[in-house]
């Protein structure tokens, strides 16, 4: 069930808020898990074991963890996490492995069916559980001994499908505060940042996002190998715009909901097109996805306090690793050993010239960053990185990007202009203004209404990685 | 409330009180959500021409592989309270707001005008056009003389100036030209290009839908009578019937705004029409006679649908003329065809995608002597059931 589906918005989130604000103090951490029962099993219980099994098994170590003092604690800490870990591995990249063992060897091995589809979530909530163990391991927190608190806290449903992956430390005392969770003021800027999220991906994400599919789409599109340099860049232009809007606006709704439910998660996206340098840009795109790497994988391997050497090959692991997250490809990895290469660049080379001035920063991130996406989105049928590649930089003629222009711009200028932060500005400029706050909400959200009911209901793309 | 001052600094804009914001929030999601258990529910979308998802029969099964709640996700979705409302106003927006010229693969032309979006021919379109260029050409040499072929353009081509600005389509009339040499090796072949675009200030193409008029097929039909050396049906000589308000396909679609609704005019012309069930190849039985124009029809929203009552698989209309025609087609021919009544005793009709046979049996069994292939540009090059003109009969390797 995505957010921006009709039977979400009007018959699942208006019954679990209702429920989940009329049962009492702490009462509510079991409807709270009831209703993220209901959101996960929405299309089959087919997973519901493998869920269980994870949380039992992070539950019983966390406890262990907790109370433990000497001996085992770093045992049950790996056996915990190489338990997480092998489930995320085996149920995302089994296939991956099979094909590529069949195209070395050509072993002829068949891909198992049943991981065709991966299931709900798991790139997510795995993140969250491991993040759990390992702080309960450093004693950063104390362990969940309430397992209904602790499964509601996994099976969360604002963060089920795509996240964020917002860590136990930042959830733990709102899960245990009984009374006051929820106020007004967090239910009304929730329902705010709710409806400005959906409003990101149904109106932007989704009709920007058609430029790029009327480009490389198999049925209907022209073709990347009959557009013109200038489509093309249109084209993974506005692919970036899409994938921007259609992330950072799920991440909105999610926080939205978390907040009307009275937990305050922090933000996953930061305006990243307005990054001055691709280190500056990660620290404002999928903030909670680089935040874990960095505090459980890059932190752990010794971070910055080590030779120059080993805090490359830091880098270099933390990297191919965000890479593979992203999906069982090897155009991922590509994608993120590319942020290896420019993050290297950057932390030894570039380190005093980005610090000078603002303007051409932003200009050479965006540039890196849009060329990213392109690599990122090579498994793509239709997009295949070297015709994109030579689209871009062999200025050629093909297919005029006037019709594009024509259908897409108001669009693309509003993506442009949401990019930035004067929409956010101009929002609290109107705290003053009651009636304008209250006619450009109804506006957006009644528009964003239309849009569910008209469109088909697609994905969120991070719901795929 | 009175302590609100003391934390309040100076500077920083008074915090709003919440609850209006809010209250906005709940009584539109409430309100849909709570009117949308209560209000009347639909069987069908006339304005989107098809059925509506219903509630779905509940099962524990169903419940737990998840396709229930798929099915009533697309109840919900399809019974959504001002369904039609939200979906024009999306359309609108898009236009008005964004300046979108497209919109569900619908071109938004100028003064009205909509085209089916084509901007590309994919290989596997590329390859049904060769199967049934090869399928109609092998047919049509098997009846040297006999054979007609009749591709309308589409209406872009005749109106390319009426196009959004700078829109792709497909060179039609490359491929146009192709499709006409291959197949003018076997058949008499008619290329309307130049008719229509001469007489392209005449009504002959419908704004709101995918259709010609019955004025584009009656130019059509004048070319085909010249060719044939026909006198064609006299116009004025008989009274039309304009009905009025038709919101087309194209419509159905992009459900444009500013829509200019489109009128149908045609010539009342009553002759009997015997839809045949067809039992097994070249085997047919009646089921019903109607006139060859069902006008009850033109009451609906699918009025197109009144010529020939549709795309039936074989039937037979009796004419004034003498001889006999079959015309194999797609939807242009069903307002073409009643004004062969003129010149034929006997018009067979057949829509190869509810046929499942070779038409070379039924020639011979009902004595056709002329045959007619009359196809619109975008179905010809897709449709896989074209090949089934050239399909070998049955009955012959049953008789050996």
């Amino acid at each position: 069930m995505v957010f921006n589906s009709v039977v979400f918005l009007f018959c699942f989130l208006p019954l679990a808020l209702l429920v989940y604000y009329l049962v009492p103090g702490k009462g509510k951490n079991a409807v709270l898990l009831l209703e993220s029962l209901i959101f996960y099993c929405w299309t089959g219980i087919t997973w519901l074991p493998l869920i269980a099994v994870l949380i039992a098994v992070n539950y019983l170590a966390g406890l262990f963890l907790g109370r433990r003092k000497g001996g085992g604690r770093k045992l049950v800490l790996v056996l915990a996490v190489v338990v997480s870990a092998a489930a995320l591995i085996f149920f995302k990249y089994t296939n991956f492995l099979i094909d590529t063992l069949n195209q070395i060897a050509g072993l002829g091995l068949s891909s198992l069916s049943f991981l065709s589809v991966l299931p709900l979530g798991i790139s997510y909530y795995i993140f969250k559980l491991i993040s759990y163990v390992a702080d309960v391991y450093t004693r950063k927190i104390e362990p969940e001994k309430n397992l209904i608190d602790f499964s509601a806290y996994v099976l969360f449903f604002p963060q089920l499908i795509v996240g964020p992956i917002v860590r136990y430390r930042d959830m733990a005392q709102t899960l245990h505060t009984g009374k006051g969770r929820c106020t007004l003021q967090k239910a009304e800027d929730g329902a705010v940042q709710f409806v400005f999220g959906l409003a990101k991906k149904v109106i932007l994400a989704d009709s920007i996002g058609m430029l790029w599919q009327d480009i490389i789409a198999p049925d209907g599109g022209v073709g990347l190998a009959n557009a013109s340099t200038p489509l093309a860049w249109l084209g993974i232009l506005a692919y970036s715009l899409q994938l921007y809007f259609d992330f950072a606006g799920y991440s909105e709704m999610s926080n939205g909901l978390s907040r009307m439910m009275g937990f305050e998660c922090p933000a996953n996206f930061n305006l990243p097109y307005m990054a001055t340098s691709i280190t500056d840009f990660w620290r404002r795109w999928h903030i909670s996805l680089s935040m874990w790497f960095r505090d459980y994988v890059y932190i752990p391997l010794g971070g910055n306090r080590c030779s120059k050497g080993r805090q490359i090959l830091n880098m270099l692991v933390v990297w191919a690793l965000t890479g593979f997250w992203h999906g069982a490809n090897w155009n991922f990895l590509c994608w993120g050993l590319y942020y290896f290469v420019l993050l290297v660049i950057e932390k030894y080379l570039l380190r005093g010239v980005l610090q000078k001035g603002r303007g051409w920063q932003r200009v050479y991130t965006l540039f890196f960053v849009v060329l990213g996406w392109g690599i990122f989105t090579a498994n793509a049928a239709g997009a295949p990185l070297g015709l994109l590649m030579s689209r871009l930089f062999l200025p050629q003629g093909g297919v005029s990007p006037l019709y594009f222009l024509r259908n897409y711009g108001v669009l693309l200028l509003l993506g442009c202009l949401f990019s930035t932060s004067l929409p956010g500005w101009l929002w609290e400029k109107t705290r003053r203004i009651l009636p304008l706050r209250l006619l450009l909400f109804a506006g957006v959200m009644l528009l964003s209404i239309a849009f569910v009911v008209a469109s088909t209901g697609s994905t969120a793309l991070y719901a795929d990685f | 409330m009175s302590n609100q001052y003391v934390y309040r600094k100076a500077g920083r804009p008074k915090p709003s009180r919440p609850g209006a914001v809010l209250l906005l929030f709940v009584i539109i999601l409430a309100g849909l959500a709570v009117y949308g258990i209560f209000a009347p529910k639909r069987e069908t979308s006339d304005l989107e021409n098809r059925r509506l998802a219903q509630m779905p029969a509940f099962s524990a099964e169903g419940l737990l592989d998840g396709s229930w709640a798929e099915d009533f996700a697309s109840y919900l979705q399809d019974q959504m309270p001002f369904r039609d409302g939200w979906i024009n106003a999306e359309s609108a927006v898009n236009n008005l707001l964004f300046g979108k010229v497209e919109e569900s693969n619908i071109l938004l032309g100028k003064d009205g005008w909509m085209f089916t979006r084509l901007f590309t021919v994919s290989s596997s379109t590329q390859d049904q056009l060769q199967r049934n260029l090869n399928a109609v050409t092998e047919f049509a040499s098997r009846y040297p003389g006999r054979v007609t072929f009749l591709l309308a353009p589409s209406a872009s081509v005749i109106y390319p100036e009426m196009l959004p600005l700078g829109a792709p389509m497909v060179d039609e009339n490359t491929m146009l030209d192709e499709i006409f040499a291959t197949v003018g090796s076997a058949a008499e072949v008619i290329d309307l290009r130049q008719t229509f675009t001469d007489a392209k200030d005449q009504y002959l193409y419908f704004k709101t839908d995918h259709h010609w008029t019955p004025q584009g097929a009656y130019l059509a039909y004048e070319q085909f009578c010249q060719r044939k050396g026909l006198t064609p049906f006299d116009c004025s000589a008989h009274e039309s019937v304009t009905i009025p308000d038709f919101y087309g396909t194209h419509y159905s679609a992009a459900r444009r705004w500013n829509v200019q609704p489109d009128s149908i005019t045609y010539y009342p012309l009553d002759n009997p029409m015997t839809v045949y069930q067809i039992d097994s190849e070249a085997q047919y039985t009646p089921l019903y006679t109607e006139p060859m124009i069902n006008t009850e029809k033109f009451a609906t929203r699918d009025k197109y649908a009144a010529f020939l009552d549709g795309n039936n698989g074989y039937s037979v209309i009796e004419g004034n003329g003498e001889g006999s025609i079959l015309v194999v087609k797609d939807s242009y021919a069903n307002s073409f065809v009643p004004y062969l009544t003129e010149n034929y005793a006997k018009i067979g009709v057949v829509d190869l995608r509810n046929f499942n046979y070779g038409l070379d049996s039924t020639i011979e069994a009902e004595g056709y002597d002329q045959i007619l292939v009359l196809y619109n540009f975008q179905t010809f090059i897709a449709d896989n059931r074209v090949v089934y003109i050239n399909r070998p009969t049955t009955l012959e390797t049953q008789a050996e």
